[in-house]
């Protein structure tokens, strides 16, 4: 067994073991594009960069076997710069914002998370978080920040250490990066009202009923019979205009 | 999306920007906000030309629009490297460097399997489902409901989750990691659910309204009204002559189900007559394996396939039957360098990845096993002989009987080059780690018993059995063949293959039954059917088969249905066996129920309800139960799967240590599992073999029961097809799998056809002793001279109107892969 340093986390690896997957091991979240588990690693998105202290440049994690006594930043300035640079070059030969909604991979495609999150690309909508049942955020938070409560998926803002794995991985985007603090912030689905019964500060403000607050079920009922009922009068006035 | 789940739910449409909900939110939060809304495209630093290609429609299943695709090169690897078929690739170089097949041709014509493992891979929208992509926007991937649950396809028992959204499978994906396929999945696995959400599905309980001569028709019934019908005739047969009722289990429900089926046969009815589609393809692995080790399950893992140095096949066509653990045979050759000994009549895909291919003729394996072995014992290895002493017994009597069979005498039998089957002796003698995977190849014989003992002869002949790397591998062919064997729904065994005729284990089911059993071993699904046409059976009660498509000799199965008294089927379509039925009732299919199935490695895996199912249809558990209820039986009073799996659990010493509960928290346990703390067996016989020591047997060669002759020249051989699965029932109300394989055809050698003056795509008329079909030919090398083959899932030309219905005098097993036939143009 060996042992390297990253993000001042010190994990044990196997000879031959990959930075990736000594981060793996130790649940800290690199993001890659090109890397599966099943597949030789290619090296080809170069996503997954990392530093690597006394390294005049950046190193990809998921080819780089580890070395004893590595000290290694998962998600320094530099990285990130790195990471926005690839996610902008891929962008720039991709289909338009415009066209982002329409595809059927929208809100599970990694380009588009990753485009929210470096702030190259805006969602279409506004876009609040939807509290997910299994939030992918609450998985990769390293310092155990992001917590489920009941159906609210909040940030401790005191915990995080500001690594900006949850912004990468979500998948409506919106997670955001405050500078000023060096956290992340994200909708609290103002907790302290709607406990209480209230609507959110959004809801309660909107005046053309873009934003609403309710069940799921209840919303999509209701646009359901709204069609139906569409569909019926124009079904009805077809006939009426045959009568005639 | 859980109910109660309160979400803030958007509308573009509607917004007006007018950025109140920002402000009020930045209100709320110290003056930051969480909101941020409708931002204009902006110009990205480098943003220039861009591509404009057409998006790929034509092809079934996928949709490739490579203006989306990042080149990653995800698809393109897995396909080399976990598909081993190398389909796509990049193409052209620089800015028009893109994702495509060869020469851009439809994927049809690619050799592409439709697996959909590039799909499943693609981060971006580049590669996606048809089917999702046709839909709208609620269809969405994260807004799918995900279920994990289990293949209902073959033995390999993928693990797979259900996308689903109001009560409709949108698409299936495999998680990494899990089961035996790690992500993979097959064609079917993974495109073939179409069928769960067809019109045709049956919705209400059916009775016949014509007679049985006449075109069938049905009109619809009430659950109360057939019940009583049902529970009324059932009462008169169990009064009469309990056993003028036999019941036909089925390998494609789950566990729990059938264990109440045969539960309800025996306790209910008082007769052993149940059985079910395993005597169609491996009655003879659990007789001939039974004999020499003592269990008649597969004995390594088939992650295991990976530790092989020598991968032994015989009459299994793996990557078509099993795709999944075609994938580790052709992984295993192509990252560790195993070597395939192959014996197959056909030219299938494994003779690619074969270091020696042998072409026996269909029916001759008995022979050209013997010879291998004559090969074997002539240069022994000091460690084989170790192991031949410490672990089995009767091997002088086995060793006189092939010391004098070499080589040639076996080639002059079997058509193979005698040097080949030295070549493949020396390599088995020789070699660590061997395993032997057979199928229905051998298993489908008037011999099959013989075949499968000279497997076992074989694996413990070169010590390969109990250890990581051995092993013998009887592919099931069916999601839950292996646990419906497993929950005695077969005439002779009670669960756990307790035999019925010993008067303890009877006893201990009489009490925890708390009623009389029968002592005399029932009637085989082969001996029903005959029972049947002789009147000795008239009442029949069917469960999830299709013996008039799968029963070989199709025209005598419709004459014996025909001659019923009272015959019930209960399926998920009007299949052709229902449509002779009395009364039809309505079950539901794989992702409407809960429930386990046992895959081939013996592996029990949890089967879970994704969506509701149509109309008033019911588990088929849940119908058993109220039938024996109206029956006024007691002993059925279960309210969910979980309880007759605990119930089970009690009286099945094998799957005693398991309950839903473990299993779902394992993500599935190899039996046998004897205490709650018991980590499963993924490997048998390691110390011991079950029986105490292997037992050899010395076989001899006999020949098929029906050779083609001078007026029925040609052997016919059936089988299976990557696309399609058994009757079709399924597969067959699956679009793109008809796209791929429309129709039935038949294999015929080049040299054939010359001879016949037939071109590929012409008719053809088949004709037996049995019967005639007409079929279309496609003119192959696949097959040698002489051999034709016909796969057996098409309705409209069945190749089992053909096949014989001789059996195998211990297993009962028809022999489905050699008879006779004469073949005209049409």
């Amino acid at each position: 067994m060996h042992e390297l340093i990253i993000d001042g986390k010190p994990v044990a690896f196997n000879s031959g073991e990959t930075i990736l997957q000594a981060a793996k091991k130790a649940g800290i979240y690199i993001p890659t594009l090109c890397w599966d588990e099943r597949l030789k690693p290619s090296g080809a998105c170069r996503m997954c960069v990392v530093e690597v202290e006394g390294s005049h440049r950046l190193t990809a994690a998921c080819h780089t076997p580890a070395r004893s006594g590595w000290v290694v930043h998962t998600a320094s300035q530099k990285v990130h710069e790195a990471r926005k640079l690839i996610v902008e070059l891929m962008l720039a030969s991709h289909p338009g914002e415009e066209e982002c909604s329409d595809c059927v991979k929208c809100g599970s495609c990694v380009l588009q998370s990753w485009a929210y999150a470096y702030g190259l690309r805006e969602p279409a909508m506004p876009m609040t978080c939807r509290h997910c049942e299994r939030p992918y955020c609450k998985e990769v938070c390293q310092s155990a920040a992001i917590v489920k409560k009941g159906n609210v998926v909040f940030i401790d803002y005191k915990k995080c250490n500001g690594c900006r794995e949850c912004a990468m991985v979500c998948p409506t985007g919106v997670i955001r990066w405050d500078g000023k603090k060096m956290t992340v912030r994200k909708c609290d689905l103002c907790i302290d009202e709607t406990s209480k019964g209230g609507l959110p500060a959004c809801a309660s403000v909107c005046p053309s009923g873009a934003l609403e607050f309710d069940d799921m079920d209840v919303i999509t009922g209701r646009k359901k019979k709204k069609a139906a009922e569409k569909i019926r009068t124009a079904a009805l006035a077809g006939n009426s205009e045959k009568n005639r | 999306m859980a109910k109660e789940n309160k979400v803030l739910f958007t509308h573009p449409d509607k917004c007006i920007s007018c950025k109140t909900c920002e402000d009020a939110c930045a209100e709320a939060h110290d003056g930051i906000s969480n909101i941020e809304v409708v931002a204009f495209p902006k110009k990205g630093r480098f943003d220039g030309e861009n591509h404009k290609y057409e998006t790929v429609l034509t092809d079934p299943f996928i949709v490739r629009d490579n203006n989306k695709c990042v080149m990653c090169g995800k698809c393109v690897r897995i396909c080399q490297e976990v598909e081993g078929r190398g389909v796509l690739t990049l193409s052209n170089r620089g800015f028009g460097t893109k994702i495509e097949p060869a020469f851009n041709l439809p994927l049809k014509e690619t050799g592409c399997s439709f697996c959909g493992h590039c799909v499943s891979v693609c981060p971006v929208g580049a590669l996606v489902e048809k089917n999702t992509f046709t839909k709208d926007r609620t269809w969405r991937e994260f807004l799918l409901k995900k279920t994990e649950t289990t293949c209902p396809y073959c033995g390999c028992g993928c693990v797979m989750e259900i996308n689903s959204k109001d009560g409709v499978i949108a698409k299936i994906t495999s998680p990494v990691g899990k089961g035996s396929n790690n992500g993979s999945l097959c064609v079917k696995g993974r495109f073939g659910y179409e069928f769960v959400n067809s019109p045709d599905r049956l919705k209400k309980p059916l009775i016949r309204t014509s007679s049985k001569k006449a075109a069938p028709k049905f009109r619809q019934a009430s659950w109360g009204e057939v019940l009583k019908l049902i529970a009324k005739k059932f009462s008169a047969a169990k009064k009469k002559n309990p056993d003028s009722f036999a019941a036909l289990s089925s390998a494609r429900c789950t566990n729990e189900e059938n264990y109440i089926f045969q539960k309800f046969a025996r306790m209910g009815m008082g007769t052993n007559n149940v059985d079910h589609c395993a005597r169609l393809c491996h009655a003879s692995t659990v007789t001939g394996l039974l004999m020499a080790f003592g269990s008649g399950a597969m004995t390594n893992s088939i992650a295991d396939l990976e530790n092989a140095e020598i991968i032994f096949v015989i009459g299994s066509n793996t990557t078509e039957s099993h795709p999944i653990i075609g994938l580790r045979i052709k992984k295993a050759v192509r990252e560790r360098g195993a070597k395939v000994i192959l014996c197959d009549p056909r030219k299938i895909e494994l003779a690619d990845y074969a270091s020696v291919w042998m072409r026996q003729k269909p029916g001759t394996d008995v022979a050209l096993l013997n010879g291998l072995m004559n090969v074997i014992v002539h240069q022994h290895h000091q460690k084989h002989r170790s192991f031949i002493k410490n672990r089995t017994e009767n091997y002088e009597e086995f060793y006189n009987s092939i010391k004098d069979f070499t080589p040639e005498m076996a080639s002059e039998i079997t058509g193979v080059p005698a040097e080949a089957i030295r070549d493949a002796g020396t390599m088995l003698a020789r070699s660590n780690a061997a395993c032997f995977v057979y199928s229905m190849g051998i298993t489908q014989h008037t011999t099959g018993v013989d075949n499968v003992l000279s497997v076992a002869n074989i694996a413990m002949l070169t010590g390969n059995v109990g250890r990581t790397g051995t092993g013998v591998y009887p592919l099931r062919g069916q999601n839950n063949v292996q646990g419906a064997c497993d929950m005695g729904a077969l005439p002779n065994v009670y669960p756990g293959y307790q035999n019925v005729a010993d008067a303890a284990a009877r006893e201990k089911f009489e009490k925890a039954w708390g009623a009389k059993l029968p002592e005399a071993p029932g009637l085989t699904v082969t001996e029903i059917m005959d029972a049947v046409y002789h009147g000795t059976i008239n009442t029949l009660y069917i469960m999830g088969e299709n013996p008039v498509l799968s029963d070989p000799d199709s025209t005598h199965v419709k004459k014996a249905l025909k001659k019923l008294d009272f015959l019930v089927v209960q399926d998920i379509f009007l299949t052709e066996t229902a449509q002779l039925a009395d009364v039809v009732l309505p079950a539901v299919s794989w992702a409407e129920k809960d429930g386990t199935f046992t895959n081939t490695e013996r592996r029990v895996q949890l089967v879970r309800a994704a969506i509701p199912g149509p109309g008033e249809a019911k588990a088929d558990w849940e119908i058993v139960k109220l039938i024996a209820e109206t029956m006024g039986l007691a002993g059925f009073k279960f309210n969910t799967a979980r309880n007759i799996f605990r119930e089970m659990a009690t009286l099945t010493p094998q799957y005693a240590g398991m309950g839903h509960g473990r299993l779902e928290e394992t993500g599935g346990l190899c039996w046998p599992c004897p205490t709650p703390d018991h980590p499963g067996t993924p490997i048998l016989h390691t110390e011991k073999f079950t029986r105490g020591l292997g037992k050899f047997h010395a076989v001899s060669f006999r020949p098929p029961a029906e050779n083609p002759d001078k007026e029925y020249p040609f052997l016919l051989t059936t089988g299976r097809i990557l696309q399609h699965y058994h009757t079709g029932t399924m597969t067959r109300r699956v679009g793109g799998l008809n796209h791929i394989v429309p129709e039935a055809f038949v294999e015929i050698n080049p040299k054939d056809a010359t001879k016949l003056k037939v071109g590929e795509g012409d008719f053809l008329k088949v004709a037996s002793r049995r019967g005639e079909i007409k079929i279309k030919a496609r003119v192959t090398e696949r097959v040698t001279k002489g051999v034709v083959f016909i796969p057996f899932h098409f309705a409209e030309a069945s190749a089992n109107v053909l096949t014989s219905a001789n059996v195998d005098p211990l297993a009962k097993i028809p022999e489905y892969k050699v008879s006779a036939v004469k073949i005209a143009k049409a």
